[in-house]
C-alpha cells in the first residue's frame, strides 16, 4: 500500500469518525464527551476529582452543559444551563423512552408548564424553562458514585 | 401527622368587596362553592384592553384555573376593516414571546406566509412540555385600540387542521407532545409578550438550529421552509430567517409609546373568599420608567451571563433560601417554587413528581424579597403572599385564586432527597390586588436591559 492510499484511508477513518461522533448520553464512556464538544462547537475543560469528574462545555452563545463522570468514566449525571431546549434524547440516551412517556402524560393537564419532574425509579431528571432560557439536570441513581448525595453536585 | 383542619374563613373582607357567597348545584358530594367574581374598572381608552381569568375558554382537562385571557384581533395586513377577526381567549403569557393563534380561528382571512429561501416559513416552537408547530404568516395585529401597522407582524399560526405533518426534529424538540388543539392548550391561542423582542434571535438568523444532524446546536425553536405545494414535512428544511421575518413581540411592534412593555392591572381576591368565580383587570400597553405605578422601584433581570441561574431572572429570597432563577410570569397558573418546610404541606402523596400545596389553614403574611437577578443586593422589595388548600380552593367552582401554590418535588420516589430548583415561579397569584409593570429588552427605556416593578392596586 503507498504511503499517500494509507493517508487516503487515515483520513476517511478520522473523517468518519467525525461525523459519527454522538452525544455522550447517561451511561456512556466519558470519550463520547469529545462529540458533544464538537456537536455544541464548546469550550472543553475537566474538573478532576476522587469521586467524580466534571466535563464544562461552555458555547459561543453562553450555553453551558456539564456531564459528571464516575472514576471508571462513565457518564451518571449532566446539567444544563442553555438558550435551547437540550436533545434529552441525546443526553438520556437509552432513558429516554421512560422520561418522554411521563412528560406526554403531563403534557395532559393542558395550559403552560415551565417546571417538570420526572422521577423514575432509577432516572431523575428536573426541566425548566422561560423566556428560551432553559435549566435543569438529569441523572441516574444506579450509577451515582457510592456514598454521593446528588445535592453535592451543585444541581438545581 | 398533624390532622388537616380545613377551616373556611367567611369573615367578610376588607376593601369593601363584595364577598357574596353562592352554593351552586352539587355533582359530588364536595359542593361547588361559586364565590363573587372580581373586577377592577374599567374604561376603554387608547392603549388598553380588558383582561381576565375566567373558565369560558376551550378546555379539556376540567376546570381552568388561573388562566388569564384577552381578545385578540388579527386582521390581514393592510386590510380593509372588515378583513378582521377577533379571537377570544387568547392566553396572555409573559413567560414567553410572539402570538400564536390557531390556523382555524383565521381561515377567514388567507393569511399568507412569510418567504424564506426553502418556501413557506414554517416555525416549531417548544415549551418545557410540548410546543406549537404551524407556519409563519403575516398580520396586522390589533390589542385594544393600537395595532401593528406598516410591515405586516409575523405570527405563528397553530396548525389544528394538520395541513403539514410535523418535522421529526419538531417531534424530538417537543417530545412528541405537540399541542394542536384549543383542548390541549385551554386556549384559543397565546399572546406571548414577554421581556425580549424575538421568540428566536440570532441562532434562527445564523441558521445555527439544534437538529440531530452532525451541526451544533444552538437553538431549540426552529424555522424551516416548506415548499408551497409540500403535503409531507419531509420536503421541509431548516431554514435561516432574518429578525424581521422571526415572530416578534406584538407589544414591541405596536406605535410608540406603547411598544417597550405593559402594565397589568388585576383585582384583589378578598382575604376569606376562596378565589374568586372569575377576575376581570386591565393591560395597558406602554410603560413610562419614570412615572411608575405608585413609584414602585424599578427590578432588573439578570443581563450579564446567559450560564447564569439569573439569566432573564430576578431573586427571589424566602425562609432562608435564595432562588436566583426567579420571574413574575402570567403564564403559569400558581406560585410555584420548592421549600422544604412547605413540602410537609403537599396534597397529593409525597411521592408524587410535583404536587400543589394544602397546609391545615391558609398560612398567611409569608414575607419574601424580590431584587435584581445579577445584583441581588441591589433593588431589595419586600412581598407578602399567602398560601391556601389547594385541595379547599380546587373542590370549588372558582377560577382565580391568589393563594395557590406548589412544587416540583425534590425527593425521589423512596422519599430521598434530590437537588430541588432555584426557580420560583410568581404566577397569576402575585398579580392580583396590584399593577405590575414589565418593560421589553431594548425597546426604550429598557435599553440596558428589562426590569419590573409594581404596587398595590
Amino acid at each position: 500500500m503507498t504511503f499517500n492510499s494509507v493517508k487516503n484511508v487515515l483520513l476517511i477513518v478520522l473523517l468518519t469518525a467525525q461525523a459519527t461522533a454522538s452525544w455522550a448520553s447517561l451511561g456512556d464512556g466519558e470519550g463520547a464527551i469529545v462529540g458533544d464538544r464538537m456537536r455544541m462547537r464548546a469550550l472543553h475543560s475537566v474538573t478532576r476529582g476522587p469521586q467524580y469528574s466534571v466535563h464544562e462545555l461552555k458555547a459561543a452563545d453562553g450555553s453551558r452543559v456539564r456531564e459528571y463522570v464516575t472514576p471508571n468514566g462513565i457518564v451518571f449525571a449532566v446539567s444544563w444551563k442553555t438558550l435551547y431546549k437540550p436533545d434529552f434524547a441525546d443526553i438520556l440516551g437509552s432513558r429516554y423512552p421512560a422520561f418522554a412517556d411521563s412528560l406526554m402524560q403531563a403534557a395532559r393537564r393542558g395550559g403552560i408548564q415551565r417546571q417538570f419532574r420526572h422521577q423514575g425509579a432509577d432516572l431523575i431528571v428536573l426541566s425548566t424553562g422561560h423566556l428560551n432560557v432553559y435549566a435543569g439536570y438529569a441523572y441516574s441513581q444506579s450509577l451515582l458514585p457510592s456514598g454521593l448525595d446528588p445535592r453535592s453536585l451543585g444541581l438545581g | 401527622m398533624a390532622t388537616l383542619i380545613m377551616v373556611f374563613f367567611l369573615a367578610s373582607c376588607g376593601g369593601g368587596g363584595d364577598s357574596t357567597v353562592t352554593t351552586v348545584s352539587c355533582s359530588n358530594p364536595n359542593c361547588q362553592i361559586l364565590s363573587a367574581a372580581v373586577s377592577t374598572p374599567f374604561v376603554q381608552t387608547v392603549n388598553n384592553l380588558r383582561v381576565s381569568v375566567d373558565d369560558q375558554g376551550p378546555h379539556s382537562f376540567g376546570s381552568s384555573t388561573n388562566i388569564l385571557f384577552a381578545n385578540v384581533t388579527v386582521c390581514s395586513p393592510g386590510g380593509a376593516p372588515n378583513q378582521c377577526v377577533t379571537i377570544d381567549h387568547v392566553l396572555v403569557d409573559t413567560g414567553s414571546v410572539g402570538l400564536r393563534v390557531l390556523a382555524s380561528k383565521v381561515n377567514a382571512l388567507a393569511l399568507q406566509p412569510v418567504s424564506v429561501v426553502s418556501g413557506n416559513a414554517w416555525e416549531c416552537f417548544p415549551f418545557v412540555i410540548g410546543g406549537l408547530w404551524g407556519p409563519v404568516v403575516g398580520a396586522d395585529v390589533y390589542l385594544g385600540q393600537q395595532g401593528t401597522s406598516g410591515t405586516a407582524l409575523p405570527v405563528q399560526l397553530i396548525d389544528d387542521q394538520q395541513v403539514l405533518s410535523p418535522t421529526n426534529d419538531c417531534l424530538t424538540v417537543t417530545n412528541s407532545s405537540l399541542l394542536t388543539s384549543a383542548g390541549a392548550l385551554g386556549a384559543n391561542g397565546i399572546l406571548g409578550i414577554g421581556s425580549t423582542t424575538l421568540d428566536c434571535g440570532v441562532y434562527c438568523e445564523n441558521g445555527t438550529y439544534h437538529t440531530t444532524a452532525a451541526t451544533p446546536p444552538g437553538s431549540s425553536v426552529l424555522y424551516y421552509g416548506c415548499p408551497a405545494a409540500a403535503t409531507s414535512a419531509t420536503a421541509c428544511s431548516l431554514a435561516s430567517i432574518s429578525a424581521n421575518l422571526q415572530v416578534y413581540n406584538p407589544v414591541a411592534a405596536l406605535p410608540a409609546p406603547y411598544n417597550n412593555g405593559v402594565v397589568l392591572k388585576m383585582p384583589a381576591i378578598p382575604a376569606g373568599q376562596p378565589g374568586a368565580a372569575s377576575a376581570a383587570g386591565e393591560l395597558i400597553l406602554g410603560v413610562d420608567p419614570n412615572n411608575l405605578p405608585g413609584n414602585a422601584t424599578q427590578v432588573f433581570l439578570g443581563v450579564a451571563n446567559p450560564a447564569s441561574d439569573s439569566y432573564l431572572s430576578i431573586t427571589t429570597q424566602y425562609n432562608n433560601h435564595v432562588y436566583a432563577n426567579s420571574y413574575l410570569d402570567t403564564g403559569t397558573n400558581g406560585l410555584f417554587f420548592y421549600d422544604a418546610t412547605l413540602a410537609a404541606s403537599a396534597c397529593s402523596s409525597q411521592q408524587a413528581s410535583s404536587y400543589w400545596y394544602c397546609p391545615g389553614t391558609t398560612l398567611g403574611n409569608l414575607q419574601a424579597i424580590l431584587s435584581d437577578g445579577d445584583t441581588p443586593t441591589l433593588h431589595q422589595v419586600p412581598v407578602v403572599f399567602q398560601i391556601g388548600n389547594f385541595a379547599i380552593l380546587s373542590a370549588t367552582s372558582n377560577t382565580a385564586f391568589s393563594d395557590s401554590a406548589g412544587a416540583v418535588n425534590a425527593q425521589d420516589a423512596l422519599g430521598n432527597p434530590i437537588p430541588d430548583t432555584k426557580t420560583f415561579a410568581w404566577g397569576m397569584p402575585f398579580f392580583y390586588g396590584r399593577q405590575v409593570a414589565l418593560s421589553i429588552w431594548q425597546q426604550p427605556g429598557s435599553l440596558n436591559g428589562p426590569w419590573v416593578a409594581w404596587a398595590p392596586l
